[in-house]
């Protein structure tokens, strides 16, 4: 159980890094604070590679979550999903945003 | 719950005939079955019945109602069998073909937490889906366990049933079957298998015969609710074998 604590500790940790790092790339590129979403409709994923249209197969149906409520649903690891949901943010399908040590993943309410 | 689409290339494969008679089969065998009509363009299942449902499956994508309220106990055929229709309203049908990215991102949010919603109520959810590839059919496919593919022996149907496989269920990896429908009597089973070639043989479950006496009956029941003896019947029966 202490050996799970500390791996979920470095996950989350990674996690942080992570966005420093997108954050930073925001930044240099001078990105707007606004990011225009694609959407991720059914013909977008049918073009998506296999691994991330699972993913976004869950995000369609949950519309906000963590990586571990992705995980749940695909019955991968947490640490996979959280990779994938980044990699669906920096492609601009989703919003993220933290709350204390969470990080959620969702699509704006229209 | 187990979800099946039934799906083909082209309109007029009698896939809304096969979904029907499927439904009913797996009724018969004591199964909570829940047929939907997802073709939204050209709604048909209404023809075999004479119902007037207080919502369609319009309604329930877009919000107005949950999924269990479309159900339609099926009446006059066994206890397990529950309907959900499409509006055939020119407004409905219009809102329908709106091909919006963003609407149909909702509509397929819809869908999949509405299968989640039913997964304790019934056995199978059998859609019956609109032809060829469209957001209505492709948002059906994406939340299905299996898809039954429909085709006739016109050489049309069978190239775009063929493309289909190849760039939408072997790259989704999607479980699917195909059935060789309304093969003209004469047509030798060998014949069959040279015309729908190898790559349909290897996923073909069933041929089946057009049969005047399904034609006659001009969509308004189907011959495995009249005639459970007939050929018709027992390709279905064999049918539900197969993926039951």
């Amino acid at each position: 159980m202490k050996e799970d604590r500390v791996i979920e500790t470095i996950l989350e940790k990674m996690d942080r890094m992570l966005e420093l790092e997108e954050e930073t790339l925001r930044i240099i590129s001078r990105e707007g604070e606004k990011r225009e979403l694609k959407p991720l409709d059914a013909l977008t994923l049918l073009d998506l590679p296999d691994h991330l249209r699972k993913t976004a197969m869950v995000m369609n149906k949950l519309k906000e979550a963590t990586a571990k409520e992705v995980a749940d649903e695909t019955e991968r690891e947490r640490s996979i999903e959280s990779a994938y949901l980044n990699q669906l943010h920096r492609e601009d399908y989703l919003l993220k945003r933290r709350e204390g040590r969470k990080v959620i993943f969702y699509f704006p309410e229209e | 719950m187990k979800t099946i689409a039934i799906h083909s290339y082209r309109g007029g494969t009698g896939k809304t005939n096969i979904a029907l008679s499927m439904a009913e089969c797996l009724a018969r065998r004591e199964k909570k079955v829940f047929l939907v009509d997802f073709d939204l363009r050209a709604p048909s299942l209404e023809s075999f019945f004479e119902y007037k449902p207080s919502y369609f499956v319009n309604d329930f994508l877009t919000g107005r109602c949950d999924a269990k309220d479309v159900f339609v106990k099926a009446e006059g055929f066994n206890d397990g069998l529950f309907l959900g229709f499409a509006s055939s309203e020119i407004r409905e049908i219009k809102e329908a073909m709106r091909e919006d990215k963003r609407k149909q991102m909702k509509i397929l949010s819809r869908i999949l937490n509405g299968k989640d919603l039913l997964k304790d109520e019934v056995d199978y959810l059998i859609v019956d889906t609109a032809p060829g590839l469209r957001y209505s059919s492709t948002n059906v496919i994406l939340s299905s366990d299996l898809v039954l593919l429909v085709s006739t022996l016109d050489k049309s149907d069978l190239d775009g049933t063929k493309r289909m496989i190849e760039e939408i269920h072997e790259i989704l990896d999607m479980p699917h079957f195909v059935i060789i429908n309304k093969v003209p009597e004469g047509v030798s089973g060998e014949e069959v298998s040279k015309e729908v070639g190898d790559k349909l043989s290897q996923k073909m479950i069933c041929t089946i015969l057009c049969y005047c006496e399904v034609m006659s009956l001009r969509g308004r029941q189907t011959i495995f609710h009249q005639q459970p003896e007939h050929p018709f019947s027992r390709a279905i029966e064999e049918i539900v074998d197969k993926i039951s």
